[in-house]
């Protein structure tokens, strides 16, 4: 009798041991990956949502040598009222199970940027599936159905592409999660990078995907302006995410290049009754580039003066964008609410509702101190141009 | 006064002598009666095992016999009274020699063995160091230990074990540094020994172990007379047994089965490098299969975008789910790891190019088998490979697979609570008093200078040494 129930309770282990972890046993092949989502405006209001989802066998052709050019992927498309619903839409034309932890990125048309994209947000945070690294864009000019449609010879995933590109082409790397953050706080509207897709043309076979400018949203998550090229690099820079920067400047006896890294930004703020001031005070230290001045940098004596016209130069610029961003948008794409707000706690709860009327009016006054700290290989420039005197 | 068993006498005639021990090696074709008949009348029988005497020795007995009975220019020998005792000494390789008219017998120790030379330690070579390693002979080991350590609180303690085996077996340990309850307790597991044979030190193992449905080796063993060495001065015990090439060391604790005697040869640096490698790969021994498992079949999620879809792609089209081909494959891995073991050196390099041609690549091209279970495969294999301890490599290997079908089931979260488990077990077994994990759990002062890392012998004070 022992012995029977000893062995009856091995067995029910047994089984619970077994059975519990089956419902959640998938093998790797039975999983549909789906490495980017495209999210545009449809006819009658609609949503269209756009997956992207690996084909393996693709895959293997390729690493084989086989198929070039092969996608590996598929583009599959479907519309509706919710981002749920279209899951479950996309799923019903796939024979395998929909696996969302490996999307990369998320495209969003800029149609639908523009009308706003409240409605869609609640779902990425509230599907516990999500990759909270999953990049952000927005489409320029164009369906994010259109990216995921790319061909791109580096990577045989269009989504893998525009993140990587969004690595390396200085306009920082936003995440969902920084969009979310951003999101989340009175005092920062968010503010993504944008993607255009450049058309063919004879030496690029290929469609490819340029990074060049800035989604700015406002409170209620519609997209109210861009901002492209040096702009955009300089609103990235008083928000406090840009890596590096590129400075090409005109002096008087010709231009000058020099790449900036460690950028640091840092905000003061002061309120004096209705007046609200911000100190922004931009740093970095960089090496030079190209020189076609007559400066000679490695003398202090030249480099200096030449350091110090740089930086009112470029306190002016971002000065000039920052105005710019307030007079025509008028969204704190920087945060200076949230500098507010930790230098002001109490004020700023009085405050914080009508930020966005304040904003416009803050008066704001960029300092820029960029340090030359490798001059390159040579001082002057190229030997017999300009020699030293 | 009662009457004495006579039997058991030497006589002084030596024929009764003779016909007693006649009697007593009845059908023992290997025991020599050799009688000499000396000039002045007088008879002399001598007994012994002629493959376990040295004959050069035996011939000048009987000349210093044929002169002047002079035993004396014979170092070795004893008076012996009792024909049972005499029969034992016969038996372990003593001259016996009766002389008539004489109540008792010379036992002489001409023994000489044909045995294997000291040779390089074949399972624990080392590049830099002592090059020595123990042989069958005890009395040939006690002297390597002796010669290494010349003090006179280096105790061998004599025992003997094995009614029909009669084997002679030594607890070593050096007085002052040894703990005396330890010693105490090693003497007292000693004497539960009931056996009737004792033919390996691992015989010995088995009866004073503590736990005994352990995976793990509770006794370290060792063929280096200079691991020995190093484990006595750090105060553990060593037993070595006639015929066994094999001491044992206790206590034993988990890291030393990490450390080989190359690792106090070597310089320190090299030597912690060397360690963290070896953790690193027994971790891996035990765990890669069932974590690659886990994580293929229930969290994708953690594994990058890009080996994803490789590992994906190599799987399109395998008919057996993850874990029944990492199964198969360890299995067959196993298999031919045993195979290969006892197989004559010529067939067995032919069984793994066969085994590796077929398995490796027959079964990858087929399809049955995708390319990474080979790869996690032989990496396991590779890793377990690793250990300087053979017997600490064991547990590893056959943890793998009740982890791997954990794996299988419940994903990370099995894996977790198979891990769990082996923990608690290491952490409760004691070897002689000695906690297993001692000096990591319990923790112990300065328990980094001589454990996962080495440090320069500086730093390390002779009690913190873990040998």
């Amino acid at each position: 009798m022992k012995k029977r129930t000893v062995i009856l309770g091995l067995f029910v282990l047994l089984v619970l041991l077994v059975l519990p972890g089956c419902w959640d046993r998938h093998e790797i092949n039975n999983y549909a990956f789906w490495i980017g989502t495209a999210l545009d405006a449809g006819k009658d209001g609609k949503l269209v949502k756009s997956a992207q989802v690996a084909i393996p066998a693709d895959f293997k052709s390729i690493r084989e040598g086989g198929g070039k050019g092969q996608r590996a992927n598929i583009v599959l498309t479907a519309s509706g009222q919710t981002v749920g619903d279209l899951i479950q839409q996309i799923q019903d034309k796939l024979p395998r199970k929909v696996f969302l932890g490996h999307r990369r990125a998320i495209f969003i048309g800029e149609k639908l940027a523009r009308k706003g994209i409240k409605d869609i947000m609640d779902q990425f945070t509230r599907n516990t599936d999500t990759r909270m690294r999953t990049d952000i864009f927005v489409v320029n000019n164009g369906e994010g159905k259109d990216v995921l449609k790319i061909n791109s010879p580096f990577n045989q995933f269009s989504s893998i592409v525009a993140v990587d590109q969004d690595r390396y082409c200085r306009l920082g790397d936003t995440a969902l999660r920084d969009v979310l953050l951003d999101i989340g706080r009175d005092g920062i509207r968010p503010a993504m990078p944008m993607i255009d897709i450049a058309p063919k043309n004879e030496q690029e076979k290929h469609e490819v995907i340029e990074v060049k400018s800035v989604a700015i949203f406002n409170r209620d998550l519609q997209m109210v302006g861009e901002v492209t090229g040096r702009e955009s690099l300089e609103l990235f820079w008083v928000k406090g995410v840009l890596q590096n920067l590129l400075i090409p400047e005109e002096m008087e006896t010709g231009n000058i290049t020099i790449y900036e890294s460690n950028l640091k930004k840092n905000i003061r703020t002061t309120i004096e009754g209705d007046r609200i001031k911000a100190y922004v005070k931009l740093e970095g230290s960089g090496r030079v580039l190209e020189n076609n001045t007559d400066i000679d940098i490695s003398v202090s004596k030249e480099r200096i003066p030449l350091e110090r016209k740089l930086n009112e130069l470029k306190s002016k610029q971002v000065e000039a964008t920052v105005k710019k961003i307030q007079k025509q948008y008028g969204q704190d794409v920087f945060g200076i609410g949230e500098e507010i707000h930790r230098e002001h706690p109490y004020k700023w709860k009085e405050i914080k509702h009508k930020w966005d009327e304040l904003f416009p009016n803050v008066e704001v006054t960029v300092k820029v101190k960029i340090k030359i700290q490798n001059t390159g290989a040579i001082g002057k420039r190229v030997p017999g141009i300009g020699d030293r005197k | 006064m009662e009457p004495r068993v006579l039997e058991d006498d030497v006589n002084e005639s030596i024929t009764v002598n003779s016909e007693a021990l006649h009697h007593i090696f009845e059908h023992c074709a290997d025991i020599v009666f050799r009688p000499l008949n000396l000039t002045d009348r007088s008879h002399i029988l001598l007994v012994y095992i002629e493959e376990m005497t040295d004959s050069t020795k035996l011939e000048q007995i009987i000349s210093a016999c044929m002169i002047s009975r002079d035993f004396n220019r014979l170092t070795q020998y004893q008076v012996v009274h009792r024909i049972s005792e005499i029969a034992a000494k016969v038996l372990k390789g003593s001259t016996a020699i009766f002389i008539d008219g004489i109540p008792y017998a010379y036992s002489a120790d001409l023994t000489a063995f044909h045995q294997r030379a000291i040779s390089e330690p074949s399972n624990e070579a080392s590049i830099r160091g002592p090059r020595e390693g123990f042989t069958e002979d005890l009395k040939t080991n006690l002297s390597l230990i002796r010669r290494k350590i010349s003090h006179l609180n280096l105790k061998f303690e004599l025992f003997q074990a094995g009614e029909l085996t009669q084997t002679e077996y030594v607890v070593a340990y050096i007085d002052g540094i040894i703990k005396p309850e330890l010693l105490e307790e090693v003497r007292r597991r000693l004497q539960t020994i009931r056996t009737n044979q004792l033919l390996d030190s691992s015989y010995i193992e088995e009866y004073i172990e503590d736990r005994t449905f352990s995976l793990f080796p509770q006794i370290q063993n060792t063929e280096r007379p200079d691991t020995v060495a190093a484990s006595l001065l750090a105060g553990k015990a060593a037993i070595i047994v006639d015929g066994s090439p094999n001491a044992l060391l206790l206590p034993m604790t988990f890291w030393a089965g990490f450390q080989a005697a190359e690792d106090h040869y070597e310089r320190f640096l090299y030597v912690s490098a060397v360690r963290l490698l070896r953790l690193m790969l027994a971790i891996m021994s035990g765990l890669l299969p069932s974590v690659y498992v886990a994580l293929t079949t229930f969290h994708p999620q953690m594994i990058p975008l890009a080996l994803m879809l490789s590992i994906s792609a190599s799987r399109e089209g395998i008919p057996f789910p993850t874990v029944i081909e990492t199964l198969l494959m360890e299995l067959m891995f196993e298999g031919l790891r045993e195979a290969g073991l006892r197989l004559p050196k010529a067939i067995g390099s032919a069984v793994s190019i066969v085994g590796a041609l077929v398995i490796g690549e027959a079964a990858v091209q087929a399809g049955f088998i995708s390319a990474p279970i080979v790869m996690i495969v032989a990496g396991t294999g590779i890793a377990s490979f690793a250990f300087p301890s053979y017997s600490l490599a064991l547990p590893f290997r056959i943890l793998r697979f009740p982890l791997l079908i954990l794996g299988g089931c419940l994903g990370l979260y099995g894996v977790a609570i198979g891990l769990l488990f082996i923990i608690i077990h290491l952490v409760t077994l004691k070897s002689f008093g000695v906690p297993y994990l001692k000096p990591v759990a319990p923790i112990g002062k300065n328990f980094w200078k001589d454990t996962i890392i080495r440090l320069n012998k500086r730093f390390v004070s002779s009690s913190q040494r873990n040998q």
